[in-house]
């Protein structure tokens, strides 16, 4: 925190030199920064490429042409997009009261709760689905043979950035002043929730969200092993019979994950710290108001 | 100090704005009664959601992996986890993980020193925003991304073929554990990025400032100041980036189809029932040295933290 | 001083003369500095003052080696320095705050600068112990800078400096983030030492009050230039610009009519005197810029000026009062005086001090 401090009495200051404080030469990074770059780049290109490839060297669409017509593709995805939601839906539900909850009751609980949403990294996910199916091999059908138990699992998995997303956008409120603030002026909680403290999360819960979904679209440990086949199980199917297809398919899905994931990257790291108390006086009225 | 804070802070959120306004208290803390209820039930759900469908499982196989077929006590499953065959997947594993996040820290600790330095915005706002991308990806579509690239027929392959290299000619597998390690590259460099793009930013101009006008050149402030400061988070976000490697197991069934002997590719097998197993509840105790080696990577996290709160509060 | 020069030779190394000619600093197409020029005498203290982005800073780093001047020269001790690196110049410096290692004890941070200087160990703690002396804190030697309070780290920042027997020290805005208490405390502290040790100092504050109290001499900057460089006496009650007579202290600006070459006929005020020189025809309408310590007050009935509002200071007390056209006024006076006009609802004003400055209207 203490890092951003803006130095004042520096305005105009030092701005030629730029944020080299390190002094690190310019061919050092345009080396790194180049190589690393050409790292991440090569391989989508080159997926491009051999998606494109046909049999003598020619480009065709056929991969894709392919693939859209495959009906297991539409049904996987569906498949993958219900499991998604459904897991959202459910991430939501846990998220909104538990994380408020604590920052309004329990701060010092705060990184207590943290480290639990962290839990799912010290706990590989093979490990989980073995758990699973030991432990919930005796639940009713509805919900280990459907899958519903699919959707509870991306829950807690998805934790770790789903926890810690939403965790941010409330500290980054002053949640406390406007709970007190709400509730001095007669408020009732859902009010509050409603018309003053969900509007200003508007952006964490939409981060939480997508970081949730693409994960659920991702996630291939969990469902190839209880056997259900999702989108990315359909992938690797498709991998043992096709590959240029799969690249395709590859290549699309990571595009329609990376649209979303950069949109939070680049809304998180322009709010963080620019949100101020100056939304929440009017929020507050709104709730009163209505 | 600070926990003494936070706890100060705490009791005041619980005992509210008491003495704050006394005219008006009725109605607000009659809500405030009413909310405490509602949140009160809102926050335990969670805990009771997490233990459900994450610890027991987890608790289920370890105590799975100490009982036989009949269910009584026995040591056979964790005697045969670490002989033969599955002792060699957990050293190929450990191996694997620590290699990839050995250079992934070397190479993630460079970037984010280049892109820290860096004054054009833009290339900093891309390289996080890439990086936070990035380090979320993985699974299946990356692998089949490296085999456009460098496998049998990869568009690179080619490329260095026709260019009088082939490296399948020298020894070069994409389907091996050192073209795993490449591969989990893709996501463990971003993560290291996103680890220490903080704590670079968080020296101080004046640190640098001082140090030079204290008469010390660049290197006298790396070695005594700049690395002392980045080790902890440095070491931290090694053990980080060893577990998720451990942990990995999309990109590798999908690359080597569950050919390669990596303990959570054995333990799919297992599962799957691809693979017959000498003892019933093998599994569950690949499942409990998984556990136990991500704890040990765990408990060293927490050492490397509590070492470096020396000196940071 | 002959008393501090012998001090100078136990602890530090004594004062050196340093000039600056003709400084200046550019970034982008705005001038930080232009062309600064002025010297210190061995052992002064001089202050630079002026608002946020005045160039101060800018000068300090210069001074400092951390920045390089677009044109111009820096001599310290008659040697020309301007192209020495920062590490090489032996100056002692003190930042804003946070400017301690964090990963180092009080001790070891004062020992930085000697342990980069190959010292020996012995020599290093003996310095150390010395230094962590000098600023009251030998008892906190080896606690970490998150441990201390801002005064504190401040204080081992300024042992830090002096540690290296810099011949130089510079001080940038090293108050400006405590508590107002520890701040003067702090404040005294450091003159104290600065003049045990005989070091000529530059000392960089956007507060005048500090200003006023520490320095020997005052550069008041604004805009990247000098506008003055005078003692504090003479910077406050003989401003050479209407900025320094704005930027330090409080100054009321009055109408008036000039009278003759050292008297101003000024609107609620009557007569007043004025002496810095400048050459108005009698007639001409003036601006007077005044004091409020220079007016006074006595009991008026229904003409003459407004009390808006009064307030006690303990050792005065000022009132703020309006014209007929609404402008307002500050005037400090004793408690006796202000006592005087308790019960009355306007005031008549009258001048017991001279004018700062008289300047033709604008019109």
């Amino acid at each position: 925190m203490a890092t951003v401090t803006p130095d004042l009495g520096r305005a105009g200051g030092s701005g030629g030199e730029g944020s080299n404080v390190l002094r690190l030469g310019k061919p050092f990074r345009y080396t790194v920064l180049i190589l690393v770059g050409a790292f991440f780049i090569i391989p989508i290109l080159a997926s491009a490429r051999f998606s494109f490839l046909g049999n003598n060297n020619s480009y065709t669409l056929s991969a894709y042409t392919q693939l859209f017509g495959t009906p297991q593709f539409w049904s996987t995805l569906w498949l993958s997009v219900k499991v998604g939601v459904g897991t959202v839906a459910l991430t939501l539900v846990l998220l909104i009261p538990t994380v408020i909850f604590v920052h309004v009751r329990l701060p010092r609980l705060r990184r207590l709760f943290e480290s639990v949403s962290l839990l799912p990294l010290v706990i590989p996910s093979v490990v989980v689905t073995l758990g699973v199916i030991t432990s919930f091999r005796n639940l009713p059908n509805i919900i280990y043979g459907t899958p519903v138990i699919l959707a509870l699992e991306y829950v807690v998995l998805a934790l770790p950035y789903s926890y810690r997303t939403f965790d941010s956008a409330v500290q980054s409120i002053d949640l406390k002043t406007l709970v007190d603030a709400g509730q001095s002026l007669g408020a009732g909680w859902i009010k509050l929730l409603r018309f003053a403290i969900l509007p200003n999360l508007r952006s964490g819960l939409l981060g939480a969200s997508i970081l949730t979904f693409a994960f659920c679209l991702g996630e291939f440990a969990v469902a190839s092993l209880l056997s259900f086949t999702t989108f990315p199980v359909f992938l690797v199917q498709v991998g043992r019979l096709e590959a240029s297809q799969a690249v395709a398919l590859s290549l699309i899905a990571l595009i329609f994950t990376w649209i979303p994931l950069a949109l939070v990257m680049i809304v998180f790291s322009q709010r963080r710290g620019a949100r101020r108390v100056a939304g929440v006086e009017s929020a507050i009225e709104a709730a009163v108001a209505d | 100090m600070a926990v003494k804070d936070e706890i100060r802070s705490g009791s005041e959120s619980v005992s509210g704005g008491g003495g704050e306004a006394p005219a008006d208290a009725g109605r607000p803390r009659r809500a405030r009664r009413r909310g405490r209820w509602h949140t009160g039930i809102g926050a335990l759900p969670f805990l009771v959601y997490v233990s459900l469908f994450l610890l027991v499982p987890a608790i289920s196989v370890v105590a799975t992996a100490f009982k036989n077929g009949n269910g009584q006590f026995t040591m056979a499953n964790f005697d045969e986890a670490v002989h033969g065959v599955y002792l060699q997947s957990f050293i190929a594993s450990i191996k694997l993980s620590f290699a990839s996040a050995l250079i992934a820290a070397v190479v993630g600790v460079l970037t984010a020193l280049a892109v820290s330095a860096t004054d054009n915005r833009i290339v900093r706002a891309l390289v996080t925003a890439g990086s936070g991308v990035f380090a979320n990806t993985g699974g299946v579509p990356l692998a089949f991304s490296f085999i456009a690239t460098v496998g049998n027929f990869g568009v690179v392959t080619k490329l260095l073929a026709s260019a009088g290299f082939d490296p399948y000619a020298h020894g070069f597998s994409l389907y091996s554990v050192l073209g795993l390690t490449i591969v989990y590259q893709y996501f463990l460099i971003p993560l290291m990025i996103l680890i220490m793009i903080p704590p670079i930013q968080a020296l101080r101009k004046e640190w640098i400032d001082a140090s030079a006008s204290l008469g010390a050149s660049r290197f006298q402030f790396w070695r005594w100041v700049g690395i002392p400061l980045l080790t902890p988070p440095m070491l931290a976000a090694f053990i980080v980036l060893f577990t998720d490697a451990f942990a990995a197991y999309a990109t590798a069934e999908a690359l080597t189809s569950g050919t390669i002997p990596l303990v959570p590719i054995q333990l799919g097998s297992l599962i799957s029932g691809n693979v017959l197993a000498g003892q019933t509840n093998l599994g569950d105790a690949l499942g409990a040295g998984m556990i136990v080696v991500v704890m040990v990577a765990a408990l060293l996290y927490a050492y490397v933290q509590r070492k470096a709160s020396k000196w940071l509060r | 001083m002959s008393e501090t020069t012998q001090a100078a030779t136990s602890l530090g190394r004594g004062g050196v003369e340093v000039e600056v000619r003709g400084l200046s600093r550019y970034f982008k197409d705005t001038a930080a500095l232009k062309s600064l020029s002025m010297r210190a005498e061995p052992g002064e203290l001089v202050v630079l003052l002026g608002p946020s982005g005045c160039g101060k800073t800018t000068a300090l780093r210069m001074l400092a080696g951390l920045d390089a001047p677009d044109e111009g020269a820096i001599l310290i001790g008659g040697k020309d320095v301007t192209s020495l690196p920062a590490a090489k110049r032996n100056i002692g410096m003190v930042f804003q705050s946070y400017s301690l290692f964090p990963n180092m004890t009080a001790r070891e941070n004062v020992e930085f600068g000697l342990r980069v200087r190959g010292k020996k160990s012995t020599e290093r703690s003996d310095r150390s112990a010395e230094m962590l002396g000098l600023v009251g804190l030998t008892s906190l030697a080896d606690r970490f800078p998150h441990q201390l309070s801002g005064g504190q780290q401040q204080r081992v920042a300024l042992a830090r400096a002096l540690a290296i027997k810099p011949q130089l020290l510079l001080l940038d805005e090293p108050l400006s983030a405590l508590d107002a208490k520890v701040r003067a405390q702090l404040r005294e502290e450091i003159r104290r030492i600065q003049l045990e040790l005989g070091i000529t100092t530059f000392f960089v504050t956007h507060d005048q009050e500090e200003a006023l109290a520490l320095a020997d001499r005052i550069a008041v900057m604004h805009q990247g230039r000098l506008e003055q460089l005078d003692t504090p006496l003479a910077v406050y009650s003989n401003p050479a610009t209407e900025f320094v007579a704005e930027f330090v202290g409080t100054v009321n600006r009055l109408r008036g009519v000039v009278v003759d070459a050292a008297t101003v006929d000024v609107e609620l005020v009557g007569k007043v005197s004025y002496g810095n020189g400048q050459t108005l025809s009698p007639g001409t309408r003036v601006q007077v810029l005044i004091r409020p310590e220079s007016l006074g007050v006595t009991p008026a009935t229904d003409d003459g000026a407004e009390v808006i509002s009064r307030s006690f200071l303990g050792a005065s007390t000022k009132l703020s009062v309006r014209n007929p056209a609404g402008d307002p006024i500050v005037v400090e006076v004793s408690v006796a005086e202000a006592a005087g006009v308790a019960d009355s609802p306007n005031v008549k004003l009258f001048a017991r001090g001279e004018a700062l400055l008289v300047r033709p209207a604008p019109s």
